[in-house]
């Protein structure tokens, strides 16, 4: 499954690329059942775009978040572990084989990427991102984000992507853990939050957002 | 890291700046010290003394500041400073 997934979408990123647009997209795609087809359309697509393409603040993007992953989330909003009044009313009543369904969809929907700043105070803030992406903070007990979500951010088959995600969610889930409001079966998120200084949440927040999935691409080509 | 506190500070840890008291390009003034050159170990030893409060200060600023730097920015800002050449009128 997972090599697969990986040679599905290193296909996307090699023979479609970026801009390519989501029509042609369809055609290669294997379209959910039915009935999911229709959750998707008239739930999902509301707030995450049909490809799961929508990113703000509140709404986090799908599109390229890894399979296994999703599948897990979606189960924590049912049994209410993961709390949101939304997701939680939303994933209430699906059943596992839509859950499944739902995650394989988002999950084969190209990554995407944010624009990154320009203004010099930006482009600083990044740079500090990036050394905790690739360092974290030994005084601080911070281990370095790659090590678990990857070179590139891409995570793995369970462990969530973080390139290309939203800036604002990215730093609000990492309050969540600091806070202990999202609580998850592996501490380590907690643990790291509540650590990381608060600018530190900024900074890679803003660098993981503006990261291209291209790379992703070019890397598992290497692997 | 060390370039971003230096020019910004933390808003998230009421830090400001370092340039609007050491200047622009790290220079100090008549009454403040320069740190443009200054030895690495030096300025972040001095900076855990500060925090600490092994070096009491007439001006309680220091103490502030390093009370609310991560180990870590004292490491990046030190070894920013420790680079900056005196020549340069560097700004942003
Ligand atoms: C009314 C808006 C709305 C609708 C409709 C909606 N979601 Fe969400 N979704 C959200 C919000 C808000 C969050 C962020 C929750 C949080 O802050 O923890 C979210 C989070 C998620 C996450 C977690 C992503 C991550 O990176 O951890 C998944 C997965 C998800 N939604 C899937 C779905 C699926 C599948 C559907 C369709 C059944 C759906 N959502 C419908 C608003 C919505
Ligand atoms: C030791 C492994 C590990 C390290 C190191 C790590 N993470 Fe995570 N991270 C995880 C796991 C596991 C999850 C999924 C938690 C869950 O299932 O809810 C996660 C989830 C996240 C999420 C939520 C993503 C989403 O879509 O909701 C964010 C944001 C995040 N990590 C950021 C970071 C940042 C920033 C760093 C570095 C400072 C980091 N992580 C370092 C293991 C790690
Ligand atoms: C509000 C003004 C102010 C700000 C802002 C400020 N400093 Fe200072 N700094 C001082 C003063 C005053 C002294 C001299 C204290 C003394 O006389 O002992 C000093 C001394 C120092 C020293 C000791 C230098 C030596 O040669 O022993 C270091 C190192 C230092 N500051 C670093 C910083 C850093 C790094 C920042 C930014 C994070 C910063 N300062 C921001 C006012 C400031």
């Amino acid at each position: 499954m997972t090599r697969e997934r990986k040679g599905f979408a290193l296909a996307l990123g090699l023979g479609l690329g970026l801009l390519a647009a989501p029509a042609v997209m369809a055609a290669t795609v294997v379209e959910p059942p039915a009935s999911v087809k229709k959750i998707i359309e008239e739930r999902c697509k509301l707030c995450h775009g049909r490809d799961g393409e929508a990113s703000n603040a509140i709404y986090p993007r799908l599109a390229g978040q890894n399979r296994a992953y999703l599948e897990k989330q979606l189960r924590l909003f049912r049994s209410g572990v993961r709390k949101s009044d939304i997701m939680n009313e939303q994933a209430a009543r699906l059943t596992d084989a839509e859950i499944a369904a739902l995650a394989t969809w988002f999950s084969s929907r190209p990554p995407l990427s944010h624009r990154a700043p320009r203004t010099p105070k930006k482009k600083l803030l990044i740079r500090m991102g990036e050394y905790y992406f690739r360092y974290g903070d030994g005084f601080a007990d911070i281990p370095a984000c790659r090590e678990c979500h990857g070179e590139d951010a891409r995570g793995s088959e369970t462990l969530p992507r973080l390139a290309g995600q939203h800036r604002k969610y990215i730093v609000n889930q990492l309050l969540a853990f600091q806070s202990g409001e999202r609580r998850t079966d592996n501490a380590i998120m907690r643990h790291i939050a509540r650590n990381l200084p608060r600018l530190a949440m900024e900074g890679v927040a803003l660098y993981l957002s503006a990261l291209k999935p291209e790379a992703d691409a070019q890397n598992s080509e290497r692997k | 890291m060390g370039r971003y506190v230096f020019h910004y500070g933390d808003p998230f840890q009421d830090v400001p700046p370092c340039t609007t008291c050491h200047g622009k390009d790290a220079r100090g003034s008549k009454t403040l010290p320069r740190l443009a050159g200054q030895h690495r170990k030096y300025i972040v030893n001095q900076l855990l003394a500060f925090q600490s409060g092994k070096r009491q200060t007439d001006n309680a600023m220091m103490r502030h500041i390093a009370r609310r730097l991560s180990r870590l920015a004292m490491e990046g800002v030190a070894l920013f400073l420790s680079t900056l050449k005196p020549e340069a009128g560097s700004g942003k």
